[in-house]
Order: structure tokens, then sequence, then C-alpha cells
């Protein structure tokens, strides 16, 4: 009884040591092969994150591509800093893609922003920035320019 | 008189906008006189082909594209690339939001070639030496650019007083288009070369003839320039530039025995690192 109890113990702790293997491999498999961020987590990202003009002060053109994931439901917006109305709005928390054909002279922030706020958080869930550059830069702006006539 | 000399002391000191050559400020599709310090530096390759009016001078093949400009002050020097009028060291000294006047102390264009001072020439020698002659012309004088909105018009008077190789004057107007990212250019122009500079250029001296290129004086001549290309940044350094030049040439260039051709054409494609 003792051996068939100390083996059925032994087996028990086999089978949890199984387990708990299983559940690391499980685990360690979810790691590799999720996104780097959890369900829990806000994700936000836009590519590509530059936009290149001839030069400096020129509206520059680029197809941008927003990508997220919020937890929780509500309706979610996606705003160009500066702007009052949204670029897209969506009620939904799921991973949501958006196409923006972005025009702009200047490096923009982009916000995305919940409606109404999630409970213990500002309406502005996250932001990023997609930066405007030049090849062709004006260098520093004097501040007299004097004439001779 | 103390004072009026303080004065344009000044104002020479504290100038700051600048006008550049047409041929940059049109591909890089400024709208403005640059009211800036500073400037770029540009290296890379280009692949070309040119015909121009004088024998034998038909070229293509790959090369090094070198250009740049500097501007501190009012003063500068640019070597714009596929320039008409080569490398300008100059001042700008009066400047409003749309016009800018500048001081080209040295405008230097063309080709230098070391001449033999053999006299005793026979008539292969001279026709190399006419053929192979210095196309230098080193100048100095005035040059007025407006700007509005997408147009650019650049007016230039200059006259070789280094070496007294005559007058050259042009009038060219630009416009630029932005398709996107790519910028689309247009120039058209009109160029007068004075007697003095179509002889140094086209003419043939009575002591240099020979029975092959008999002696020839040009008078002054105007012709029609033009040019449209397009121009695309790759990235933050790199850009992509392509250009077609056509001139219809005057009757003082084509007559000369040194040309072989009613016109002139250049295209030219180059990617280059702009730093």
């Amino acid at each position: 009884m003792c051996f068939s109890m100390r083996y059925y113990s032994n087996n028990m702790t086999h089978r949890n040591t199984i387990n708990k293997r299983k559940a690391i491999s499980v685990a360690y498999f979810l790691m590799i092969s999720m996104p780097l961020y959890a369900e829990s987590e806000t994700y936000f990202e836009v590519k590509p994150d530059q936009c290149i003009s001839l030069h400096q002060g020129q509206v520059c053109y680029q197809k941008l591509t927003f990508k997220w994931q919020v937890a929780g439901r509500g309706q979610y917006c996606l705003y160009q800093l500066g702007a009052l109305k949204p670029l897209q709005c969506w009620k939904t928390s799921e991973q949501q893609a958006f196409t923006y054909e972005f025009a702009a002279a200047n490096s923009q922030t982009f916000q995305l922003r919940s409606s109404p706020p999630l409970v213990g958080q500002d309406n502005l869930l996250v932001e990023t920035r997609v930066k405007v550059s030049s090849v062709y830069k004006k260098g520093r702006k004097s501040a007299n320019v004097w004439r001779l006539f | 008189m103390k004072n009026i000399i303080l004065f344009f002391a000044v104002s020479f000191l504290m100038a700051t906008a600048n006008a550049t050559d047409i041929a940059s400020a049109i591909r890089s599709a400024e709208d403005e006189p640059n009211q800036s310090n500073g400037g770029y530096f540009e290296l890379g390759a280009n692949i070309e082909y040119l015909d121009s009016a004088r024998i034998d001078e038909t070229n293509s093949g790959i090369g090094v594209l070198i250009a740049g400009a500097y501007y501190y002050r009012g003063a500068f020097i640019e070597a714009a690339h596929s320039s008409y009028d080569g490398v300008n060291l100059g001042y700008n000294f009066w400047n409003s939001k749309d016009w800018s006047i500048d001081f080209l102390a040295a405008s230097v264009f063309g080709e230098y070639h070391q001449i033999d001072d053999d006299d005793e020439f026979d008539d292969s020698k001279k026709n190399k030496e006419l053929l192979d002659r210095s196309t230098l012309y080193n100048a100095s004088g005035f040059r007025f650019t407006y700007y509005l909105n997408n147009y650019i018009f650049q007016y230039r008077l200059v006259a070789d007083i280094f070496d007294n190789h005559g007058v050259t004057s042009s009038a060219r107007l630009g416009r630029s288009w932005q398709i996107r990212n790519w910028n689309f250019h247009g120039l058209l122009g009109v160029n007068y070369h004075s007697a003095k500079n179509n002889q140094y250029l086209w003419g043939v001296e009575e002591d240099k003839s020979t029975e092959r290129f008999t002696a020839y004086k040009p008078s002054a001549s105007a012709n029609v320039t033009s040019e449209i290309g397009v121009t695309y940044p790759i990235s933050e350094n790199w850009v992509f530039k392509s250009t077609m030049q056509y001139s219809y040439l005057p009757s003082q260039v084509t007559n000369s025995p040194l040309a072989d051709d009613h016109d002139f054409f250049k295209s030219e494609t180059s990617i280059s690192y702009v730093f």
C-alpha cells in the first residue's frame, strides 16, 4: 500500500512535472509566436514613420499604415494632433489597421484616443510621430535682413 | 560720410538672403530666396549623353558628379549640378521676400587648355589647337532673381574682366511642379553672347586659320535654351535626378568652321548623396 501510495505519489509528481514542462513549453511557444504586446496592453504603430521631401518646407506625401490593438470595449478614434476631427473611429477593441494618405510639410503626431475614456485612464491611449525630413535643408535663419538700397 | 560708409559696411555684413543658380533652385523646387546660412555638398554618379555643336564633341558615358553650395552672411560659393553658368563666387547685397540681387565676383565656366606658344605651327597642329581651344570664361557681374510661387525668373549679366572675352547675358524662366514627392521642372531661357565672346568661342583668327578651318569672325548672337527634368528624394541623403537640355543654336555659331551641328542636346540621369 505504501508502495502503491508512494508509487501513486511519485506518479502524480511525475505527472505534475510533465504538466509543468508542458505549460512552460506552451508558454514559451506562445511567447515566441505571439506579438510582443500582451492583450492587456495597447499596441500602436505606424509604418513608415518617416516622410522625405526634397527641400525643407515642401509638402511631403506618404501612404501610412497604422496598426493597433487596445484592451476593453468602446469607441476608438485616430487623431492627427491639432485637428479637431478624427481621421477614423471604430467601435471595437480588436486589432485594427488604417491606411492614410499623409501630406504635411512638418512632422506630425498621431494619437489613438478612446471615447469614453477607459476606466482609470485619460482618453489619450497612445501616440506616435511621423517625422518629415528633407534632403536640402534650410540653415539657420538670421533675425535681421538688411537692405543695401 | 563716415555714417554712409558705416551703413554700407553694416549692410554688407548683415545681408543674409541668397538667391541661387536657377539650375539648382528650380530642380529643388525653391519658392523663395533661401534666407539662411549653410549649404550642401553632393557626390554621386551620372550617366550622360552630350551632343554639342563643336566638331567631334559628342560624348556619352558614366561619370562622377560633384556639386555643392555654401552661403554665409550673404557671401556664397555655388557649383550647381549641371549648371549653365559654372562655379559662382559672389555676394548677395539686396533682397526682399521675392527678389534677390547678387554680385557675382567670379563666374567661371568652360575648360582651360594649355596653348603651345610655338609660332611654327603646321596646319595639323593649328587644327588641333583650334579644336582643343580653351573655353574658360571667368566673368564678373550681377544676377537678379525673382520668385513667384512655383516660378523663378533669373536675369544675369556678366563680363569677362579677367581676359576680356566679352559679355554674356541670360534671362531664364523656370517652373516647378510637385506630384507627390516627384519634383518636375521646366526651364526656358534666352542667352546672349557678345561678338567678342563668340569670337573667343567660335571665331578663327586670320593667323590661326587653316585650309580646314578658314578665318571666321562672328557677330553677337542670341538663342533660346530649354530644359525639362525631374528630381526625386530617395531618402534623406540620396537624390535621383534626370534632365534633358536642348538649344537651337544661332547662325553665328553654326556658321563657324568649328561647328558641325545646329543644336545642343544633353541628357543626364544621376543618383547622388547629399550632405
